[in-house]
């Protein structure tokens, strides 16, 4: 749970009650929430996948492969043909909601996503 | 190595009291269930600690006899980052608190029985009894919905409302 606000003395307030009422560990400043990695300077919050994406390419296999600026080209139609039968529907439909939490913080993925979703 | 089995302790010491050893209800089936181990690791590789966790395999339940609204809602991610748009701008601090072993707080509304957890021990004359569930546990259907009901009690009770 993430606990944002300016009054000191109301966040101890609630953390005390909430102590009572659950077992609760104090995570201090947050750093870690949903594979999203939390640093933060006094220009501003950085928010960063680092850890969600090298998963993702460990698990797909392609951490050894070369990246690319423009991953995508313009106009790409998949599956050209009509009568292809498509393969492991469940895995592709998997990777792409990955992706589609990736763009949380890579926003450059939409035109990508809009492709193969 | 020491190993801590928090939640194994939590239930099996009945702290929490989460279930009540039963005769097997006629017309019920229990719902089977199994540990999951994981290990902790720190950050430098060492082993922090050895967790146990009970599970009951809800994909064997139901719906209607083990149970029946199961959706809950959860913070939405846009949500989320106007949140931290506001402590950026703001230059308010941000916390991060974990509730332990959360799912295991709400009373359970509906009748759930589940199997002894293996390598229970328990004399012979026990063993054919049954648990009948009395809080929610990891892996129940309806546990997340259960756990939100809960929470959303105790912040209500403190004061705090509800946005929509």
């Amino acid at each position: 749970m993430v606990v944002i606000g300016n009054d000191p003395e109301e966040r101890k307030a609630l953390q005390n009650y909430l102590s009572k009422e659950f077992e609760m560990k104090d995570l201090g400043d947050l750093k870690y929430f949903h594979g999203i990695e939390v640093s933060r300077s006094n220009k501003g919050i950085l928010l960063s996948q680092r850890k969600y994406v090298l998963d993702l390419l460990q698990e797909t296999g392609m951490l050894a492969c070369q990246s690319a600026e423009t991953p995508v080209e313009e106009g790409l139609k998949l599956c050209v043909k009509s009568n292809q039968v498509p393969i492991d529907k469940g895995r592709y439909q998997g990777l792409v909601s990955r992706l589609m939490y990736l763009a949380y913080t890579r926003p450059n993925l939409a035109y990508t996503l809009s492709i193969v979703s | 190595m020491e190993s801590s089995y928090e939640q194994g302790d939590e239930i099996l010491t009945k702290k929490n009291e989460t279930w009540k050893l039963v005769d097997p209800p006629p017309g019920k089936k229990p719902v089977g269930c199994r540990w999951i181990y994981t290990m902790k690791y720190k950050i430098d590789g060492t082993i922090e600690c050895f967790k146990a966790r009970l599970v009951a395999k809800g994909y064997t339940q139901t719906y209607g006899i083990d149970y029946t609204e199961i959706f809950t809602p959860v913070a939405k991610i846009n949500t989320i980052r106007v949140l931290l748009s506001l402590a950026a701008n703001l230059d308010w601090p941000l916390q991060q608190f974990d509730v332990k072993n959360a799912f295991l707080y709400e009373e359970l509304s509906e009748e759930v029985y589940i199997n002894l957890p293996p390598g229970c021990m328990i004399p012979t004359k026990l063993s054919q009894k049954v648990c009948r569930l009395k809080k929610s546990l990891y892996g129940l259907k309806q546990s997340p919905r259960a756990w939100f009901g809960r929470f959303t009690k105790s912040m209500i009770a403190f004061g705090y409302h509800r946005s929509n």
